[in-house]
């Protein structure tokens, strides 16, 4: 089974209408999908903006996992529903094929465990490749995917260039070079022949950085970051001599932690001044960036308080996007469900 | 310990008082400061360990986006398995709390206990009500013995008449509910037998397949919408407040999808029961129609898949009321709603011959038979004194509501006193409430209570002619109006819609919960605070007894409590009653 996530940057990038996308490719090519949300894929309007929202349409065969109470109210529907053990918001979440074609309302786990669990019981039902949107710009429950998809869109800014230089950042942050190590539960490092560990698994503030600074030596060589690191956290990081950072290497548990707080451009920068201090920064566990979808949309408000739909200027924005990454960039509203299929089939050809 | 972190410097106030309960059910809790940035609160979450952290915030376009990195940085720390996440504020549901990333929504209404006992992991106070919520017999507990025993003997010799009389007799409405009813016993349509007894239109509906004017059949598509719209369940968002007494609202917008969409808006803005309105052609015509219809006017057709489809929409605890009170269709409606499993229907004989339309001889035979079925089926039903609003005094109404509610206890069945609280002509022409709306409504209920053991159900809906096309104003005399009933001690109140009297069209949803909302704001405002009536009260109940005892004296002289109807007794041409001509001349002896 392969797990992918649509993560995006802000509200309204087209994480919806990719998912829509690459569940009608898997479709249409034979692969057997499973879907599920990070959050909540179900209004019709925004709540915001009071704009219309695309909805997930399911076909016949398709299996989902969404919280009891969304089964219920969904069009679609379903057989072999299955309870598991994992709450949410609305009720405890369910896995179903779905046997009668129509809207979904999804709402899924939101902590990481619980989104490993589900996708563990999509792929037991069936399921080649399971689909997991984003919700807002939260990522965190990516971390245990495979793959991520990234929507940008002008919804999260009109400045293009600050988009691409956005999905720059992302793209370098999922791609640090991978350390195969064992993640402990704490902060770890070695220092003189043992083992230390603090008393947090994450780098939080300047506070716990400092108390690492503070007994970091020259022996130790490898730091272990399991959980969560923040900006604030790197930019103290980077305050380290660089007699002492020199050679050291920082591994985080995955690129994923290093976009939660939605600041790529700046952890990207931060790091960059680790490693110029010479830090060598890793992750343990790649979650390579698979392509980007951009979206031109975006709600723009009247001086009357309503919104209105917007458009920033569509080939400027994936030319720009085009030369800051890597990756493919689609056109979310072209063809990009058979394009992101295709790329899925080259990592299973590997 | 349990983390409180007010996210808004303002609105903290709900956190304050959520901490209070906390800390008085025996919880530890840290206030934060606020603020604070989410990485700052993640990391004093790490320090401290909470087993929850409650998150306070109005909403605005940014608020999410911190309220979601919060809820992300929280994962990502690892944190999550041991502490719950749960966000509360103004603009919050379950729904954006799910799409946040939290575990648990808690929006507008929500109390200190309902938060301190998810914490516990107990069911939430209004869920327990939830539990228990069963519909309520409005009958329960009443003996319908007559405490006045002069009005008492009066009503029971004139009910007892009435009975001999009416089991000489049949009608075609008879017969059909006879049919009808073995028909639904054995799962099939009605046949030819059925037909000969019902007017062309129907016939012809039956025979050609073709619905009366104005209606069509459901698509198949429709009816499978109309399903799932049936099975969505919505719950109760709003906290009920309005001191024990029964909802009801009224619905019939002329589509069975759109009565199930508003029976589930009302119920969920806090309705108990739903009244079903049909066509108003459907009282002036003989037989009733089968299959999935919808009507483009107001009134939405009684057929066997119609009441079905619609019951199928409703919550398990809503009570369900299918009106059979005042057309030629009178028992077979009761039988049709048996049936479908209504809790309960409305007959009444006097108002229907008075201020329906139907011939008084022809809604007797028909009445008595829909009481039996009602007793059959052991559906209560009211007895609705709408013929009020055509300027029959309240005394005279109620003369012959007793002689119903006498009559349906001779034949096993329960009533329910339906008075009228409103502006009727007779209060306007004989100025009663020139100064308040009160002491009249008042006296009805008093008056009514020193009679008869028997529940009392002011409707329907309250508020009459009291309402005007401004729904501020509609709201709030309806909510007021629906108080009263509740100061009065009455087991249940039917309001109406803010626009129902000056619609012009179809009555939206919007203003079903204007009035719902109204209701629960006015009887939250009064909570059980007493209302001191003025002396005229006491004038008015005097009068109006006086209207009953003289009303049932001058029955008794008629031949016939039926001649009595057509004599004006319970009403005249004079106040504005007029015995209907519908049916006349269908009532043959048995």
């Amino acid at each position: 089974m392969t797990c992918i996530a649509v993560i995006g940057t802000a509200k309204n990038t087209g994480k919806t209408t990719t998912m829509s996308a690459m569940m009608n490719a898997a479709r249409e090519m034979g692969v057997p999908y499973g879907v599920t949300s990070m959050g909540y894929d179900g209004e019709e309007l925004d709540s915001i903006t009071l704009l219309p929202k695309p909805r997930l349409y399911f076909r016949e065969g398709a299996y989902v996992a969404t919280a009891r109470e969304c089964l219920d109210a969904s069009e679609a529907g379903f057989s072999n529903v299955e309870i598991l053990p994992l709450d949410s918001a609305l009720g405890p979440i369910c896995v179903a094929t779905v046997s009668k074609p129509g809207l979904v309302i999804v709402a899924g786990p939101a902590r990481s465990r619980h989104m490993r669990l589900t996708a563990a019981a999509l792929a037991r039902r069936g399921s080649r490749l399971v689909l997991v949107d984003g919700a807002l710009g939260r990522v965190s429950p990516a971390s245990v995917v495979d793959f991520v998809v990234l929507a940008q869109g002008a919804s999260r800014s009109r400045d293009v260039a600050q988009l691409a230089r956005e999905c720059s950042a992302i793209e370098r942050l999922l791609a640090l070079p991978v350390k195969e190590v064992f993640m402990p539960g704490r902060v770890t490092y070695r220092a003189a022949g043992r083992t230390v560990s603090l008393g947090t698994g994450s780098l939080m503030d300047e506070a716990s950085v400092r108390a690492l600074l503070h007994r970091l030596s020259e022996g130790c060589g490898q730091i272990l970051v399991p959980n969560a690191v923040t900006c604030a956290a790197l930019s103290e990081l980077g305050t380290c001599p660089p007699g002492l950072a020199q050679g050291k290497t920082l591994v985080f548990a995955d690129g994923i932690r290093l976009l939660v707080g939605n600041c790529a451009e700046h952890s990207w920068e931060l790091v960059q001044r680790l490693q110029t201090l010479g830090f060598i920064v890793c992750v343990a566990r790649a979650i390579p960036l698979l392509a980007v979808t951009a979206n031109p949309y975006y709600p723009r408000a009247g001086a009357d308080g309503t919104y209105r739909e917007a458009y920033v200027d569509k080939q400027t924005l994936l030319r720009a996007l085009r030369e800051a990454v890597a990756v493919p960039v689609i056109d979310v509203r072209d063809e990009s469900g058979r394009v992101l299929m295709e790329l899925v089939h080259k990592q299973w050809e590997r | 310990m349990i983390l409180l972190v007010p996210l808004d410097p303002v609105h903290d106030v709900g956190l304050k008082m959520i901490k209070r309960a906390l800390e008085e059910a025996g919880h530890d809790t840290v206030l934060l400061p606020p603020d604070m940035t989410p990485s700052e609160i993640i990391a004093r979450a790490e320090k401290i360990r909470p087993s929850h952290i409650l998150v306070s915030r109005t909403l605005g376009y940014q608020a999410e986006e911190v309220l979601a990195r919060l809820a992300d940085l929280a994962d990502a720390a690892g944190i999550r398995e041991r502490t719950r996440m749960i966000i509360g504020g103004m603009a919050v549901r379950p729904e954006l709390a799910q799409e946040l990333g939290f575990d648990a929504g808690f929006g507008p209404g929500t109390s200190p206990s309902e938060v301190v006992a998810f914490i516990e992991g107990r069911p939430a106070p209004s869920e327990q009500c939830e539990e228990v919520r069963s519909k309520k017999d409005l009958t329960a507990g009443y003996t319908y013995r007559f405490k006045d025993e002069s009005v008492g003997k009066l009503a029971e010799e004139l009910a007892d008449e009435l009975l001999l009389w009416a089991g000489e007799r049949t009608s075609p409405a008879v017969e059909r509910a006879e049919i009808r009813h073995a028909a639904l016993m054995e799962g099939r349509s009605v046949g030819e037998d059925y037909l000969a007894l019902c007017d062309e239109v129907v016939r012809a509906a039956y025979r050609t397949g073709t619905p009366p004017k104005k209606t069509r059949h459901l698509t198949s598509d429709e009816q499978r919408h109309l399903r799932t719209l049936g099975k969505r369940q919505y719950g109760a968002s709003r906290p009920r407040s309005h001191a024990g007494l029964v909802l009801f609202v009224q619905y019939g917008t002329g589509c069975p999808f759109m009565d199930v969409a508003h029976i589930k808006a009302a119920v969920a803005w806090g309705a108990d029961g739903v009244v079903h309105f049909d066509p108003s052609w459907g009282a002036r015509t003989e037989g009733l129609l089968e299959g999935w219809l919808t009507h483009e006017e107001d009134g939405s057709v009684i057929t066997p898949e119609n009441l079905r489809a619609i019951r199928e929409g409703l919550e398990p605890w809503v009570l369900w009321q299918v009106r059979a009170h005042r057309g030629l269709n009178t028992p077979e409606t009761v039988v049709l709603a048996g049936h479908s499993g209504a809790d309960l229907t409305k007959i009444n004989i006097a108002y229907g011959s008075l201020g329906g339309g139907t011939d008084p001889e022809r809604l007797a035979v028909d009445g008595v038979a829909a009481m039996r079925w009602a007793a059959r089926f052991s559906m209560p039903f009211d007895i609705v004194t709408n013929e009020e609003l055509s300027g029959v005094p309240a005394g005279k109404a109620f003369a012959s509501m007793l002689v119903m509610a006498a009559l349906a206890k001779k034949v096993g069945a329960r009533p329910i006193l339906q008075p009228l609280f409103c502006k009727s002509p007779e209060v306007m022409i004989g100025g009663y409430m020139s100064d308040n709306y009160v002491d009249f409504n008042a006296a009805k209920v008093l008056v009514l209570r020193d009679i008869l053991d028997a529940p009392v159900w002011p409707g329907a809906p309250v508020g009459f002619l009291t309402q005007t096309e401004d729904r501020v104003q509609s709201s709030l005399t309806t909510g007021l109006h629906a108080c009263l009933a509740g100061f009065l001690g009455a087991d249940a109140v039917t309001i109406a819609s803010s626009d129902e009297a000056y619609s012009g069209g179809p009555i939206t949803a919007a203003a079903r919960t204007d009035t719902l909302t109204a209701v629960q704001a006015a009887a939250r405002f009064f909570g059980r605070c007493a209302i001191t009536l003025t002396a005229e009260a006491e004038r008015f109940r005097r009068l109006i007894y006086a209207q009953i005892c003289d009303a049932l004296t001058e029955a008794q002289k008629a031949p016939s409590f039926v001649q009595a109807i057509y004599d004006g007794v319970f009403g005249s041409r004079e106040d504005g009653a007029h015995p209907g001509r519908n049916g006349r001349g269908t009532v043959r002896m048995k």
